[in-house]
């Protein structure tokens, strides 16, 4: 028997990214923002969009594709506001990728859409690792998961166009510093701007709607 | 767990050259990916991956070889260059947050051996 060795250098991403241009080609056609909302298992991400539902929708006209390894309870939640949603079941699979986003989008009224919103399956490493089209990338984390996250997960906070810090209500409770907390994302993307929310109560969430409007260009 | 997801992509990239290698090999000895440190691959998990994934295959038995690169940059404000280490995007010699990645991200199918 003889061997041969064979260069090659072939992206490993590149299927992934085919489906990501794709799906941005589809986005600029139907004139659509899409957002990527990244975080760990309960960071309070589906409670930020029961949250921002109403008045958002009141700006700009959005759906939701929900991510999840199993159950279809997150799209449940966001069908009782009245917004159109898809649940995207991973089945196992730690991220979403770009082939089955740009499917599930072809399954919605996208003649009828401003922006979408991507709610990722709750991880911090794996979804910022693959592409599926978005315009940005949102770091969500919330009060509980402590202030170091973004020393733990930097590609995360260096990848994303914006941070939210979630249940911000427990801060008198939990020894979080959050100064401390916004000067690591500063230290990794001392670019992006931060917004401190609790969605149960509406705190800062105003905020974050006029942002996200704006860069929806409602 | 996004070894397992980098392997499927593996085996597609590995498919397309594969089956485009002429005369046809008669197996495959090994495949050498470059992995960028920057993707936080544990070693064991992708090895372990491969393993599963090309069992029962046309690859079964081929060993998986890891070529790391380390993370380097360049600051634009002072001009440093070199490895870069935890805290990953902040000048070691300048203190600016923003260095320019050099290398890191790599994630690339770089040879097979097969056997003729």
């Amino acid at each position: 028997m003889t061997t041969q060795e064979i260069k090659v250098y072939r992206d490993l991403m590149g299927a992934n990214e085919e489906w990501a241009a794709k799906t941005r080609d589809l986005l600029a056609e139907k004139d659509i923002y899409m957002l990527n909302l990244i975080g760990s298992p309960g960071a309070g991400k589906t409670a930020l969009l029961e949250g921002l539902g109403a008045q958002l929708g009141e700006k700009v006209r959005f759906a939701v594709l929900e991510g999840d390894v199993e159950t279809t309870n997150d799209a449940v939640r966001i069908a009782k506001l009245g917004v159109p949603v898809s649940q995207l079941l991973s089945g196992g699979s730690c991220h979403l990728e770009a082939k089955m986003v740009h499917h599930a989008l072809l399954d919605m009224d996208l003649d009828a859409l401003d922006m979408v919103v991507v709610e990722n399956v709750g991880n911090m490493v794996c979804p910022a690792e693959f592409d599926i089209g978005e315009h940005i990338k949102i770091a969500v984390l919330s009060i509980p998961e402590g202030d170091d996250k973004p020393q733990k997960y930097p590609l995360l906070f260096h990848e994303s166009n914006a941070a939210i810090l979630t249940k911000v209500d427990l801060l008198p409770h939990i020894p979080f510093d959050i100064e401390a907390c916004k000067g690591h994302i500063k230290k990794i993307n001392a670019q992006i701007p931060i917004f401190e929310v609790c969605a149960l109560k509406g705190d800062g969430l105003a905020e974050l709607i006029a942002w996200l409007s704006d860069r929806a260009g409602a | 767990m996004h070894e397992f997801s980098i392997c499927s992509l593996l085996i597609k990239a590995l498919d397309h050259e594969y089956d485009a290698i002429q005369p046809p090999p008669t197996g495959l000895k090994s495949v050498t990916v470059m992995v960028g440190e920057l993707h936080q691959i544990v070693p064991d998990y992708l090895l372990g991956a491969f393993t599963a994934l090309t069992a029962d295959t046309r690859y079964e038995g081929a060993e998986l070889k890891l070529e790391f690169t380390a993370i380097t940059g360049s600051c634009s404000a002072c001009e440093w260059q070199g490895t870069i280490q935890p805290p990953l995007f902040v000048c070691p010699s300048c203190d600016q947050v923003g260095v320019d990645l050099i290398t890191g991200k790599e994630l690339f199918l770089q040879s097979l051996e097969v056997k003729t």
